[in-house]
Order: C-alpha cells, then sequence, then structure tokens
C-alpha cells in the first residue's frame, strides 16, 4: 500500500509541471479571448501561448492590411512581472508601450498600407527569484 | 515616434554610443552642409538598424502568423468586387480528396471558399461549403471542432452576419489547433497553405475580371509579404514528402513575385489619445507590371489546379 502511495506521489510530481502548463494555457486563453470582446471583433488568430520566464522574450511575424482595424491582446500570468510589448519593422521600431509592468495589453490599432509588422513582447528580469509563467498573445479584426 | 525617441527604445552598447557620439558631435556643429546631415542620418539609422537586430534576435521563441481567410474574405469584399460563385472550388469534388495531404489542402481551400461566400450573404452556399469543412474535418480526424452542433447554430443563425463569420473563424482556427496539438503540424501547415492560395486565387480571378480595381491589385501586390512567412513555415517541414512538392510549388510562385518592387520610405505610429486607437502610418510604393501579374494569375491558377484535382 505504502508503495503504491509513494509511486502516485512520484507520478504526481512528474506530471505537475506538464498540468500547470496545460492549465496555465487554457486559462489565459480563455482570458484573451474575453479581452478580445467578440462583438466587436472577430479572432484573426488562433491565441499563441508560450511558457517563458523573467527575462526571456519572443516576437511573432504578422502582416497587416490597409483599412482592416485589428486589435491586439496579451495576457501574462500574474506571477509574471508584466510583460513590455515594442512593434517594430525590419529596420526599426515604431512602437511600445508606455506602460511599463503590465500583464495585460490590449491595443487597437489601423493600418493605412499594408505591412509586416514584428510584435516583440518580453518579460522584465527583478532581483527577486526568477519567475516563470504563461503568456498569451491573440490578434482580431474589427467587425465593421 | 521620431528617431530619437526610437534610439531610446533600444539597448546602447558600446558600438552605440560611438554612432551616438559621432552624430552628436555632427549634431552640434553650427553650419551642417546637406553631406554632414545625410551622414548623421544615415549614422543614426545605422544605430537604429543595429539595436533593433540586437533586440529581436533576443526572442527565445517566433511565431509566424498568416493571414485568416475572413481576413483575406474581408479584403476582396472591402474591393468591391462583385461576387463571382464560378470560382469556388465545387463541393462535388470532395469525394476525390482521398489523402491526408489533399484533405488538408483542400480543407484551407474550402475554409477560404466559405470565409468568401459568408462574407458576401450566400446562406445556402454557407452551410454546403460548412458541411464539406464537416466531411474533411472527420476525415482528418479532427475531433469535435465542425459538429452537427456547429451545423445547426449556423443553420439557426444563417442571417445574422456577425455570429455566421465568428463561427467560420473559430472553426478554422480551432481545426488548426486541433492539428498541432495531436502532432500533425505538416498537415495544418497544408491547411494553412491551402487557404493562403485559395485567398490568392480568389483575387487574381476577380482582378482578371476586374482589370480596373486597384484594391485587387494591392491585395495580389501585398500577398508579397505573407508569401515570406509561408515560405518560412514549409521550410521546417520541407524534407517531409507530402510538404516538399508543394514547398516548390511555393517556391516558384516567390520568385516571380521576387520580381515585385515594394520601397516603404518611413512607418510611424501615430496614437490618437481620446479614441484609444494608433495608425500605423506609412508611404509604400509598388510596382507591379502587366506581365507580372500574368505570370501570377497563370502560377496561381496552376497551383491550384493542382491542389483541388
Amino acid at each position: 500500500m505504502c508503495r503504491i502511495l509513494i509511486n502516485l506521489l512520484f507520478i504526481l510530481i512528474i506530471l505537475y509541471p506538464f498540468r500547470s502548463k496545460s492549465q496555465c494555457k487554457t486559462t489565459i486563453t480563455e482570458k484573451t479571448v474575453t479581452l478580445l470582446d467578440k462583438t466587436k471583433y472577430n479572432k484573426a488568430t488562433r491565441t499563441n501561448t508560450a511558457f517563458i520566464s523573467e527575462g526571456e522574450s519572443l516576437k511573432i511575424f504578422k502582416t497587416f492590411y490597409r483599412g482592416l482595424h485589428y486589435r491586439l491582446v496579451i495576457c501574462a500570468d500574474e506571477q509574471l512581472p508584466g510583460v513590455d510589448l515594442k512593434i517594430a519593422t525590419n529596420e526599426e521600431f515604431i512602437y511600445e508601450t508606455r506602460k511599463k509592468g503590465k500583464n495585460i495589453h490590449v491595443w487597437d490599432f489601423q493600418m493605412e498600407h499594408t505591412q509586416r509588422l514584428i510584435i516583440f513582447m518580453s518579460v522584465p528580469k527583478t532581483n527577486k527569484t526568477p519567475e516563470k509563467g504563461c503568456i498569451g498573445i491573440l490578434f482580431g479584426i474589427k467587425k465593421h | 515616434m521620431s528617431k530619437q525617441q526610437i534610439i531610446h527604445t533600444g539597448n546602447v552598447n558600446s558600438i552605440s554610443v560611438i554612432f551616438i557620439l559621432i552624430a552628436v558631435l555632427l549634431g552640434g556643429c553650427v553650419s551642417i552642409d546637406n553631406q554632414e546631415e545625410n551622414l548623421r542620418d544615415s549614422l543614426i539609422a545605422k544605430m537604429a538598424e543595429h539595436n533593433v537586430d540586437k533586440v529581436l534576435n533576443q526572442a527565445k521563441l517566433v511565431f509566424y502568423s498568416l493571414p485568416s481567410p475572413i481576413e483575406t474574405a474581408k479584403l476582396l469584399e472591402r474591393s468591391g468586387a462583385s461576387y463571382d460563385g464560378t470560382i469556388i472550388n465545387p463541393v462535388q469534388n470532395l469525394p476525390k480528396y482521398m489523402t491526408s495531404k489533399s484533405q488538408a489542402l483542400n480543407m484551407g481551400i474550402y475554409s477560404a471558399d466559405l470565409s468568401y461566400v459568408s462574407l458576401y450573404n450566400r446562406p445556402q452556399t454557407t452551410i454546403e461549403y460548412m458541411n464539406a469543412c464537416k466531411q474533411l474535418s472527420e476525415k482528418l480526424g479532427i475531433v469535435n471542432v465542425i459538429n452537427d452542433t456547429i451545423i445547426n447554430e449556423l443553420k439557426e443563425n444563417i442571417n445574422k452576419r456577425d455570429i455566421i463569420i465568428d463561427i467560420i473563424s473559430n472553426t478554422y482556427i480551432e481545426s488548426n489547433t486541433n492539428l498541432e496539438e495531436n502532432n500533425r503540424p505538416e498537415i495544418a501547415t497544408l491547411m494553412v497553405v491551402g487557404a493562403w492560395v485559395e485567398g490568392l486565387y480568389l483575387a487574381t480571378n476577380l482582378a482578371q475580371k476586374n482589370p480596373n480595381s486597384q484594391d485587387l491589385v494591392d491585395i495580389i501586390v501585398d500577398q508579397k509579404l505573407s508569401l515570406q512567412d509561408l515560405i518560412t513555415l514549409l521550410e521546417l517541414f520541407e524534407e517531409k514528402p507530402e510538404i516538399n512538392e508543394v514547398y516548390k510549388q511555393i517556391k516558384d510562385l516567390q520568385i516571380i513575385y521576387n520580381e515585385i518592387q515594394i520601397s516603404i520610405t518611413k512607418i510611424e505610429a501615430e496614437t490618437d489619445e481620446e479614441a484609444n486607437i494608433t495608425t500605423i502610418k506609412s508611404n509604400p510604393i509598388s510596382r507591379i507590371t502587366q506581365e507580372q501579374f500574368n505570370e501570377i494569375y497563370e502560377k496561381v491558377n496552376q497551383i491550384r489546379s493542382d491542389f483541388v484535382k
């Protein structure tokens, strides 16, 4: 009996990170969809999710089309010390969030002409023990 | 955002400091002739470029996002082109698709057609094409994404355009995600390729019938930008037999697109604080000749014929 319990405990310890990653992904995806506001926006992509640590970053390449209005939603786990957002072309940064340390970003933008942009997101480093967490990114297109 | 502000956004390393010093020294001169001004501009631009590369290359993860079928259909609708039901892939072709490769490609093609017909308010055709997607998704083993509940929901709301478009964009995204999450990323990629090619096929065929529509021509030219990302995605699975041939076909298309020049002068983001919206402003200049258009038209038609046969 004791052996079975030890084995069960061992399996739970092994599976815990997977469970927490999967749970985190589901929660973050739900949050991004809520913030997209489906009464106003259609999903243009799925929610891209990643499990990242403080000091790490990720980027998305996407072409945005002339005349369309977009919404970008970024959600990060609360244990992460926020996400900084920068928008770049291949040559330069054209936009960055002014408020640092936010875990949620909802950015509405429209394109005067079609452009391929790079969405760069980074989790700042803190002096505390580095935290890991989930981050989700979703794009929507305005309905009317 | 000005060039100076851009400088402050990046990480400044020693090379950048030298660039800044030179730029500041040049900027401090009382009389600056054009040559010096140009030099300063080019140094500042070089520094900004250096920082962009440095910052962007730190990314641990990279995602490539292709246009969704709804996004492309919205562009076609906005161009003012009339609906043409003769150019979409007939649902009668469904029994032909026996391999997972042809099923995935045509799942993408039917999804693009479905988006097109729904945006042009064709209720009966919308239901037919959703049923076609349902059959292909079942053949591909995509579980419980397009089921009878979804079909019934579509029928019940057939005159509510917003709800229909929501259902269509959700089912496309969820089907694709389902394939990726079930360790079939190459099949998911084929679905994306099918949708992308069909979007371009619809645009080129509508442009052929509406030769004066600059909007349609612009949609075709603009696909050069997303084509880059499509190629990158295909390169991940280039060695897989089901992807290899498709990769070569899309590469052939890229060779034609490479001849089209798109030059951009300056891109700026301007935020309207009151309306809480940012406008990305730019002034691109693109040139496409009639010959280049014809080449794209022929190549896309050839690729698409191969996909739907």
